[in-house]
């Protein structure tokens, strides 16, 4: 190897390790697996999670019943509840900047967020109505609502508009389509809102070219958690 | 006959083709007044409604009510009888636009000035940073048992008239630009709204008559121009400020002889809002209603005679209270409430939902006018009416099942007439309770 060559060598290991430094690949692990817990990785099958696992960017998180998941990722802790889905969409550092992006398509996760000296955290949570911006916050984050237990968060609509949340508040919407602020823990009230509030008692659809109908009719007083559905075919005599 | 039973199942068909809904609530609302003289008042309303899914953007509102009071055992209304649409534009610069026609409950951002059903066409558009509102509605087809829009002799007239059976024929517009979270987390809305008196002239006191009657009225057109501002002061403090400017005309009888004068009113009023969470939840907050009045009023409708009328009209007429409940008109009130849910900490989802409030009402008058309640000293020195102590608990365990029982006391000024500003009989003591069922 001749000086010239060494030279570029030491150049090239320097940009190497440079660029590893800059655009580190950050690490989500599962520090805590309780029930049922799936991953699946990008262009692979599920497979059960477990405690010391890593995953990367576009790995979908499956819960099922009375299962969480805890997963720690730069300066943040995700707690993902029971019957959540969620993929992880991104999570990298650039420099001094930490970029996390979560897609909750359903479900309820709680995140808490500390930023340490001198990092700043870019932590997006969106759900396919809504989009929260969290910096140095800590909160409870569904697909319509979500509540703040520290921090200041502002969640956004479909109409992008921008509903803010201090310590102790909550933002929801219905539809995607509203805002609402409420001083008060409104994942539920939206949840009980969207299940039973607005919900009707009964509800029946008869089909347009194949004359088949259904009636459906839900039950389950204010938790709208049961329903009982009955099939009902109707035939023309003609 | 084969062709007809076909023709009559393909229009079954193609209506039930889209999703109906539909449920009921039942409502019961018993009063109890104590007193020299007692009084038992009893109003239960039975509603059905269903809506019809043309679309995800197009839906179909019907709702009914049957009411039934011990005073009148037949009231029935059309609650909504409406097309509802809402269309998102969805982009780069994503905006909806809503639209609302039929029947359907029309209100200002206050509810102070208007809250009643129109039949007609409301048109919301939405974007990020506002919404623009226009309204236009018609209170004529509704029935006048029901109805709150009395603002003239005219119309109160008509409510006692057993051949009538519509309310006052009106035509209300609004204009409404509100901006959420416009800066640092507060709310502004801005406001305009017009009614028009629709009543054909034949029963009304013409402009330049001298013959007084009082029993009669005139026209009575008005314009409302509103601003409100809310939000967080700092956190778990809120408050909401609004103010409306009223202008219009009236029929005054003013040297005999009767002329239009101009109507020149205000109304303004907040609260604010202090959220305890950590101590069972318990809500802290102080109100405060001024609406202007006159004292140069003969009468609590149309009674102006001298100069600008200013007295504040609203459109719709809202209540307030539970023994003493006066209109908005003349009235300035500050109220204090604290309330709590004394068993948050038990986290049972029933049971935690119990809140109990304690309010405290000082009334007072705007001018020594007249007010919407009988009794009140018209001219007297003092615009001290009296003071309302209040307990309300409310209890809702479900969403679909609630229960408010309200117990209040009115203790009024000396030279009030208690009897006659309470309920309209000797009353000092009054016991309510609401029932609420849906399903």
């Amino acid at each position: 190897m001749n000086k010239k060559s060494a030279v570029l060598l030491c150049i090239l290991i320097f940009l190497v390790l440079s660029c590893t430094a800059v655009f580190a690949q950050s690490r989500a692990v599962f520090r805590q697996v309780t029930g049922k817990v799936e991953v699946k990785p990008p262009n692979a099958g599920w497979r059960g999670a477990r405690v010391g696992l890593a995953i990367s960017t576009g790995t979908i998180i499956s819960t099922g019943f009375n299962s969480t998941a805890v997963i720690e990722m730069d300066n943040s802790m995700l707690t993902v509840k029971a019957l959540s889905r969620i993929t992880l969409e991104e999570l990298s550092r650039k420099g001094d900047e930490i970029n996390t992006g979560l897609y909750l398509r359903s479900g309820r996760v709680e995140a808490d967020v500390n930023p340490k000296g001198g990092l700043k955290h870019n932590y997006r949570l969106r759900s396919p109505i809504t989009t929260a911006s969290v910096r140095g916050t800590s909160l409870r984050f569904g697909v319509k609502s979500l509540f703040v237990k520290h921090g200041l968060v502002v969640m956004r609509n479909l109409l992008n508009r921008g509903g803010t949340a201090g310590e102790g508040e909550g933002v929801w919407t219905t539809t995607g389509l509203d805002m609402h602020t409420s001083e008060e823990d409104s994942s539920k009230r939206a949840e009980v809102d969207v299940l039973t509030g607005a919900e009707p008692f009964h509800w029946f659809r008869i089909g347009w070219f194949n004359m088949l109908g259904q009636i459906s009719s839900s039950s389950g007083g204010s938790t709208g958690k049961s329903k009982i559905n009955a099939t009902v075919f109707f035939y023309l005599e003609w | 006959m084969k062709y007809r039973l076909f023709a009559v199942l393909l229009c079954i068909t193609a209506i039930t083709a889209y999703a109906i809904d539909f449920g009921g609530t039942i409502e019961n609302d018993s009063k109890l007044g104590l007193g020299s003289g007692n009084i038992f008042d009893q109003g239960n309303r039975i509603s059905l409604w269903a809506q019809l899914d043309f679309s995800d953007n197009l839906v179909f509102n019907a709702k009914a009510s049957y009411i039934f009071t011990l005073e009148d055992p037949l009231i029935y209304e059309v609650d909504a009888f409406a097309l509802q649409g809402e269309f998102p534009i969805l982009g780069d610069s994503p905006f909806m636009i809503k639209l609302n026609l039929g029947r359907f409950p029309l209100a200002d951002f206050s509810g102070m000035v208007l809250d009643s059903l129109v039949d007609g066409l409301e048109v919301v558009y939405s974007n990020s940073f506002m919404d623009f509102r226009l309204a236009g509605g018609y209170t004529g087809f509704q029935f006048k048992k029901t109805t709150k829009v009395v603002l003239t002799k005219a119309d109160s007239n008509d409510v006692a008239e057993d051949d009538r059976y519509f309310s006052a024929p009106r035509l209300i517009a609004l204009a409404e630009l509100s901006f959420p979270e416009v800066f640092l987390r507060q709310n502004l809305v801005l406001t305009a709204l017009v009614q028009f008196d629709l009543r054909p002239p034949g029963d009304l006191i013409k402009a330049g008559e001298t013959t007084e009657d009082p029993t009669k009225g005139g026209y009575l057109n008005s314009q409302y121009f509103g601003i409100g501002l809310g939000g967080t002061i700092i956190p778990s403090l809120y408050y909401n400020l609004f103010g409306y400017l009223e202008t219009g005309e009236t029929l005054s009888y003013e040297n005999g002889r009767y002329e239009y004068m101009p109507i020149l009113a205000f109304a303004c009023g907040g609260r604010i809002t202090w959220f305890l969470k950590d101590s069972l939840a318990s809500i802290l907050g102080l109100e405060v209603l001024f609406a202007s009045g006159d004292n140069d009023y003969t009468s609590f409708l149309e009674g102006n005679s001298k100069g600008d009328a200013n007295l504040f009209i609203p459109i719709s007429k809202t209540e307030l209270g539970v023994a003493f409940t006066p209109e908005i008109p003349n009235i300035f009130l500050i109220s204090l409430e604290y309330s709590i849910k004394p068993l948050e900490s038990t986290n049972d989802p029933v049971w935690s939902n119990l809140q109990t409030a304690i309010k405290a009402t000082a009334y007072f008058r705007a001018s020594n006018g007249f007010i919407s309640e009988d009794g009140a000293v018209v001219g007297a020195d003092s615009l001290f009416l009296g003071v309302e102590p209040a307990v309300i608990t409310n209890f809702r365990p479900f969403s679909d099942l609630g229960m408010v029982l309200s117990l209040g006391t009115f203790i009024p000024a000396t030279t009030a007439d208690i009897g006659a500003m309470a309920e309209g009989s000797p009353v000092v003591f009054v016991a309510r309770f609401e029932f609420f069922f849906s399903f």
